[in-house]
């Protein structure tokens, strides 16, 4: 019989080593978000942005305080890096992981930053077919959002409809599958999710009547794991027959932890302007859906705008959150629409909390052969842009486009956005945007902002309470969170196609962003184009604006 | 019996025979003298016509339009591999307009230029590179030399002055497989 003294020795091994290994077979326990309380003002030795959202939860909320209201008009420039002699329009969205950000450029380079010098540790290119997607008219909407980076893998989608796994270290390609055929019009321009060993993705072109699906795939090997339609069949169900569809999924999905549910934003039907041959509301389609991400389940789904006829996806990457209503506790979520509606549901049961909230210009009819104005357009609302969300003030800060259509309805030869079943040509009259704060316990504005140009990047906030953001001029702001004044802005000189993020190393802060112009940027013009990488901190280089491509 | 020249009869009809002589032998004179100091300015005049660029490609569109592969480049680093689709671009409201896609596969580097504005001057054929989309910027022209048995000779004639020589070879005549 052994002595107690050895066994209580042994329970200091074995205690740990348990722990260790339930940890690791449930990685949604060790990801969990920390709990407000924990947000302590004190230096970080060293916090990162591993996510597309920074957490879980799509917050976007930063943890770090050393850049606050009192030194933000001491940001200057640590480095930065032009991110290629021919590169234009970034709505990449980086994330650093240690010491390295990685960011993509519009056709689908991963680039991997010292985060500190803003070396290049290595630069990965690989051979992308823009032009396979002709069918689509080649139109040329080549921009990438990102990546996901996992155990020891990064993860990108290609235009052309290729999953890829590149090692974490060196940026050499691992494997690569395909997602859909880029023949019968997809195209991608998304980060992936990345979450316990699988890698979910969608993809675009629904206004080409691509049919709309959110698909997982194994992490280690690339293989399909399952594949939900948001969408019948062409000729079965609403959707007409003929190269018809829509319900595209083409921002990263949110894994939600506290219910093990995973929620994607879909977009519109197809045609797009045209209504008579998709009756009733056109399920699941500018809807938000929340699905078993083991099995790609349905659980609930919440249509935001029913028999659309006015391109108003549910485009914004859903924001997870805790609302108080009517003093209870609900665990719910928000989703920005290209509708111009602010959504906020129970995350549990897909029910509206409260009457979603208006941030942009509202006045839309139904689509005639006779021009008429559509506000928001179709590029208008929100597009893509990423909700921030900040515990501190329980507001969820959005970004808007106030940018109207004149949209008819005509019969478009083949090739282009051929299922758009009709044109659209922005109003003369100069696009602008909204910044707002949103209370997420009353859905009502905390605060509004009409902003000089649309507002497309997306936010980041602070546990300092500031929220940073970038218009398409290139000027980049700091709100007061709490009150909504602008506390400290500077010009970069290239459009906000992505939002900043902040990182720490060695205790010091930094916040980066990628700038460049968005696609809309670009196509209608909106302001200042190019490609550069930005790397902020206290004490910084005097900032100056960054040259424009084509200047 | 020789003829008598300067007689009433004679004289009258050689009278008017030379003088016309006379003028048409001047006329040439002076309209040699005239080319020979206006052909300068007879050749700037031509050669401003020729050097216009006109809309389009020389000849019928699907003598271009299909897909190619790059086959030399002048710089291997920023080019050597690419794929080259030259096709149809529908735009509303418009007539179809010739446009293409150009990759340029570097060492460490992928770019994608749009090519629109297709002109062509004399035999020389020419298309704007943008970036972004079609209505982006244009960094620099696509200018083929010698478009021979479904051989492309071109320049990258980039605004920034640096040239890359590039040569294609069409592989299918459908731009969209």
């Amino acid at each position: 019989m052994g002595s107690p003294r050895r066994y209580w020795y042994s329970s200091w091994i074995i205690a740990p080593l348990l722990t260790t290994l339930v940890l690791g077979a449930f990685p949604s326990i060790a990801t969990k978000p920390r709990p407000l309380g924990s947000l302590v003002a004190r230096p970080v030795a060293q916090s990162d942005w591993p996510l597309f959202g920074r957490d879980r939860d799509n917050t976007r909320f930063s943890p770090l305080t050393d850049v606050n209201l009192g030194n933000v008009r001491r940001l200057g420039e640590a480095w930065h890096a032009k991110l290629g002699r021919f590169q234009v329009l970034l709505e990449t969205f980086p994330q650093i992981i240690g010491r390295v950000i990685y960011v993509t450029t519009s056709t689908d380079e991963v680039i991997a930053f010292d985060a500190i010098s803003g070396k290049i540790m290595w630069r990965y290119a690989p051979h992308v077919d823009f032009s396979l997607s002709t069918g689509v008219g080649g139109y040329g909407v080549s921009v990438n959002r990102g990546v996901a980076v996992s155990n020891g893998k990064v993860y990108v989608v290609t235009f052309d409809n290729h999953l890829q796994a590149l090692s974490q270290s060196t940026g050499e390609k691992l494997w690569q599958t395909s997602v859909a055929d880029p023949h019968q019009g997809y195209y991608e321009t998304m980060a992936p999710t990345v979450w316990g060993g699988l890698v979910f993705v969608g993809s675009a072109g629904s206004e080409v009547g691509v049919r709309g699906f959110v698909a997982a795939y194994d992490a280690a090997t690339g293989k399909l794991v399952w594949r939900f339609y948001t969408v019948p069949a062409p000729g079965h169900g609403w959707v007409p027959k003929g190269h018809h569809g829509g319900g595209t999924v083409y921002m990263p999905p949110t894994v939600d932890l506290h219910n093990g549910l995973l929620y994607v934003g879909t977009s519109n039907p197809s045609p797009v302007l045209l209504g008579t041959g998709r009756q009733g509301p056109n399920p699941y389609t500018d809807s938000i859906l929340a699905l078993r991400p083991r099995t790609g389940k349905l659980v609930w789904a919440y249509q935001e705008v029913a028999h659309d006829l006015w391109n108003y996806d549910a485009g914004s990457p859903v924001v997870i959150f805790d609302a108080h209503v009517k003093g209870k506790t609900i665990h719910a979520l928000g989703e920005a629409g290209k509708s111009g509606y602010f959504f906020v549901l129970n995350a549990n049961t897909g029910k509206l909390l409260y009457r979603p909230l208006a941030f942009v210009k509202e006045n839309h009819t139904t689509p005639t052969t006779k021009p008429t104005l559509q506000c928001p357009g179709t590029l208008g609302g929100s597009l893509y842009s990423p909700v921030s969300y900040s515990p501190l003030t329980h507001a969820a800060y959005i970004s808007g486009v106030n940018l109207c259509f004149i949209v008819k309805l005509e019969k478009l030869p083949p090739g282009g956005e051929s299922d758009f079943a009709g044109t659209r040509t922005p109003e003369k009259k100069t696009p602008t945007g909204t910044f707002s704060a949103v209370n997420v316990n009353t859905g009502k504005f905390l605060w509004f902002k009409t902003m000089p140009t649309p507002m497309i990047g997306g936010s980041m906030t602070t546990a300092s309470n500031l929220v940073f953001t970038g218009d398409q001029h290139g000027t980049m702001y700091a709100f007061d969170a709490r009150k909504g004044q602008i506390v400290w802005h500077a010009s970069l000189g290239l459009g906000f196609g992505s939002a900043p993020i902040a990182y720490a190393i060695n205790g010091r802060e930094y916040i980066a962003v990628a700038v460049g112009g968005s696609a809309s940027t670009g196509a209608n013009h909106l302001g200042p184009i190019g490609a550069t990488l930005v790397v902020l901190t206290l004490g910084g280089k005097p900032i100056k604006p960054f040259r424009p491509i084509g200047q | 019996m020789a003829v008598q020249r300067g007689s009433a009869d004679h004289g009258g009809s050689a009278s008017r025979r030379y003088p016309l002589v006379l003028a048409l032998i001047s006329g040439t004179a002076l309209a040699i003298v005239g080319i020979v100091f206006a052909a300068p300015a007879l050749a700037s005049i031509a050669a401003i016509t020729l050097d216009m660029p006109a809309p389009g490609w020389l000849g019928l569109k699907d003598r271009y339009l299909g897909r190619y592969h790059l086959t030399y480049s002048s710089d291997h680093s920023l080019v050597n591999q690419g794929e080259l689709v030259v096709f149809s671009r529908a735009v509303p409201r418009q007539r179809p307009v010739l446009s293409g896609v150009l990759n340029l596969y570097g060492s460490d580097e992928s770019n994608v230029f749009y090519m629109t504005h297709f002109v062509h001057a004399g035999i020389k054929l020419m298309a704007a590179l943008n970036l972004g989309v079609y209505t982006g910027p244009v960094v620099g022209s696509f200018d083929v030399m010698c478009y021979c048995y479904n051989t492309m000779k071109a320049v990258f004639n980039v605004q920034d002055g640096s040239k890359v020589s590039l040569r294609f070879q069409r592989y299918s005549a459908n731009p969209h497989p």
